[in-house]
């Protein structure tokens, strides 16, 4: 439903996309995550066609972002990074405002089911102006749900919200998808992607690092990790001594839990005889499952060394 | 300046004007806060400076939060 | 439409837009009678023999006068500065994104503000007007018909609804409401001055305002239709740059 190739933006003199390429597959939800600045909000007002890509070309529903006259024409819902109101008005009358724009028409039974849904239904009378980042959050979905788009596109719908909140959310893109749409959101909280996404990009500086269903992203050859448990706790001169062990490349932690990081084809039983020669007990010893975050730090950490 | 029964007579109209938008924006003050100036600065402005006190009030310095 | 309008409507109401309208022209309507009425008392106790009626027309007429003076001067000031935010402050804002992804259309955003606020400042200075004459009319005595001040309250509010499509189009170009104000302000008093010194106001918007003073019940034509022109293309160029903006702001 979204076909990106070669993105590239620039502000002035400075570049924020340096040739995106994307693509969102009819019916998944797509998960966008990146560091802060890294271009996800303007890959997606891009989208949204609010803003023109400087070279580039987006296929959004069908359409390409540089040919339409109005963002409507794209029919998706967007929920912008801070979605802003007219705190002038109650968060029905707003509804009502965006629903029954452009030639369309919603009933006021849709309107209260909606806020129902993104749970403000105590909040229906009182005025924009008064709700808290939440709360203008929820509005936000509930804005981007109003003409029942079948793509939808969330600038970090969750994080503003609380943990129920955020949990309310991630319900709520899971229902969605059920319900037969197409959902890209972007994110900074990886274990949010990793609950309900089907796939899964990494925007870094401007370029796509990685873009691959979550399955084979979590495959994906990242560097071993250990945890391990001691019985007694050990001081800091033997911590020293243990990261000096050929293949370890870094050791974290405190003297009772340690984790190890290691190179790719780390002999474990090296470990096990610094142990026994130091007569260290130990409790438990595991090696780390891999988790979204070790895949997007270790993606972070190469693009790092790289330039 | 001669006041005289028949002036404040005259005067009558802008008087219940005058004393209706500072009474207005005086509950609006303290209800709702203010912004850019103290709330008492505010009040001030609003009973003592005519026409022009509230109007800069509902102009610049009513509460808006976005 | 009648969506947008009552959004509009809701906004002058909530934000005390058509309030502050009311108040400065019916203030001015109210105050000027009363200060031609009482100018000689105070005159005569401070300098006997003071060649008053040379020098001020004390009559209903003179009333009308004045109090067109004053809208010339403080009413396009406040109304400048009332309205300055209309469209400045929501691109500032950002507040258009949702409306525009909902469907809202450039030219519905103009259209809807236009006949909101163009109907205010239409029918306030010109009820703000017959207020006037009636009063003065209460103070002094009616020697004025009114088909002539309905005619002259006309002008002047259409010479408002110019001043609401400058505000528009500078609103867009600038993005900000005090620079939208400063400007819309700078060619209020710019064309004035140009008019007088260049003795052109028979081709300005200015020269409704003149017309309106001389209370004759005729209608500048040349000025009116220039001036009607100047509003449509403001409001058509302030559409067609709301289109070319871009959303991202930071
Ligand atoms: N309107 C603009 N003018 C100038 N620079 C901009 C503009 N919008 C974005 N940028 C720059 O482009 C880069 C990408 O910004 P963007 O907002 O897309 O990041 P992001 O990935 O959404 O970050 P965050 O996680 O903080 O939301 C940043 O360096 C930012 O400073
Ligand atoms: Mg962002």
């Amino acid at each position: 439903m979204i076909t990106v190739k070669n993105l590239t933006k620039n502000f002035n003199s400075f570049s924020a996309l340096k040739g995106i390429n994307l693509r969102v597959k009819k019916g998944e939800i797509y998960g966008f995550i990146g560091q802060n600045g890294a271009g996800k909000t303007t890959t997606m007002n891009i989208l949204a066609g609010l803003s023109r890509p400087t070279k580039g070309s987006c296929l959004v529903n069908g359409k390409d972002v540089t040919k339409i006259k109005h963002p409507s024409e794209l029919h998706i819902g967007y929920l912008p990074e801070a979605p802003r109101f007219y705190p002038w008005l109650t968060a029905f009358e707003t509804l009502e405002y965006l629903g029954n724009s452009g030639g369309r028409r919603v009933a006021a039974a849709r309107i209260k089911e909606l806020l129902d849904w993104v749970g403000l239904s105590e909040a229906v009378r009182r005025r924009v102006g008064g709700f808290s980042r939440g709360m203008k959050q929820r509005l936000g979905i509930a804005a981007a749900l109003i003409h029942d788009p079948e793509l939808l596109i969330f600038d970090e719908p969750a994080s503003a919200l609380d943990p129920e909140g955020r949990n309310d959310v991630l319900n709520l893109i899971k229902k969605l998808k059920n319900m037969g749409k197409t959902i890209f959101f972007s994110s900074h909280i990886l274990s949010d992607v990793e609950r309900v996404c089907d796939t899964v990009g990494i925007i870094i500086a401007g370029k796509m690092a990685a873009e691959k269903p979550l399955p084979e992203m979590l495959k994906e050859d990242i560097l071993p990790s250990y945890d391990i448990t001691l019985q007694k706790p050990i001081d800091s001169g033997i911590l020293d001594k243990l990261s000096q062990i050929q293949g370890v490349s870094k050791v974290t932690g405190n003297e009772l839990n340690l984790s190890v990081m290691t190179d790719a084809f780390f002999d474990t039983s090296l470990l096990f005889k610094f142990f026994v020669d130091n007569k260290l007990a130990v409790n438990s010893f595991a090696r780390r499952q891999n988790r979204l975050e070790d895949v997007y730090l270790q993606e972070v950490n190469t693009n790092d060394k790289q330039s | 300046m001669i006041v005289t029964r028949e002036l404040i007579l005259m005067l009558l109209p802008v008087i219940v004007l005058q004393l209706g938008l500072a009474v207005y924006c005086a509950v609006k003050i303290l209800t709702e806060g203010v912004q850019n100036l103290n709330r008492w600065v505010w009040l001030l402005i609003c009973l003592f400076i005519n026409l022009i006190g509230p109007i800069t009030f509902l102009l610049v310095g009513r509460k808006r939060d976005l | 439409m009648i969506n947008s309008l009552r959004k509009e409507i809701r906004y002058g109401l909530r934000n005390n837009t058509f309030l502050i309208l009311f108040a400065v022209f019916f203030f001015f309507a109210f105050m000027t009678p009363v200060m031609l009425k009482i100018l000689p008392e105070v005159l005569k106790s401070k300098f006997p023999g003071f060649p008053l009626q040379e020098l001020v027309n004390m009559t209903q007429l003179g009333c009308l006068q004045s109090y067109m003076g004053d809208v010339l001067e403080i009413g396009t000031l406040l109304v400048s500065l009332a309205l300055c935010g209309l469209l400045a402050q929501e691109i500032r804002d950002n507040t258009l994104v949702l409306p525009l992804c909902a469907g809202q259309s450039y030219s519905g955003i103009i259209a809807a503000k236009m006949l909101v606020f163009g109907t205010a400042v239409l029918l306030i200075p010109l009820a703000a007007l017959v207020t006037d004459y009636l009063y003065a009319g209460l103070l002094f005595s009616f020697d004025t018909g009114i088909l002539p001040v309905i005619t002259g309250g006309l002008l002047q509010g259409f010479y408002m609804v110019y001043l609401l499509s400058l505000l528009l189009l500078f609103g867009t170009l600038t993005k900000n409401p005090i620079a939208t104000a400063l400007l819309t302000l700078a060619v209020n008093y710019g064309l004035y001055f140009a008019g007088s010194l260049l003795d052109i106001h028979r081709y300005l918007p200015s020269g409704l305002l003149r017309e309106a003073q001389q209370l004759q019940n005729t209608i500048p034509l040349q000025a009116a239709v220039i001036t009607l022109a100047i509003i449509i293309a403001c409001a058509f160029l302030a559409s067609r740059t709301l289109q070319t903006l871009e959303w991202s702001k930071k």
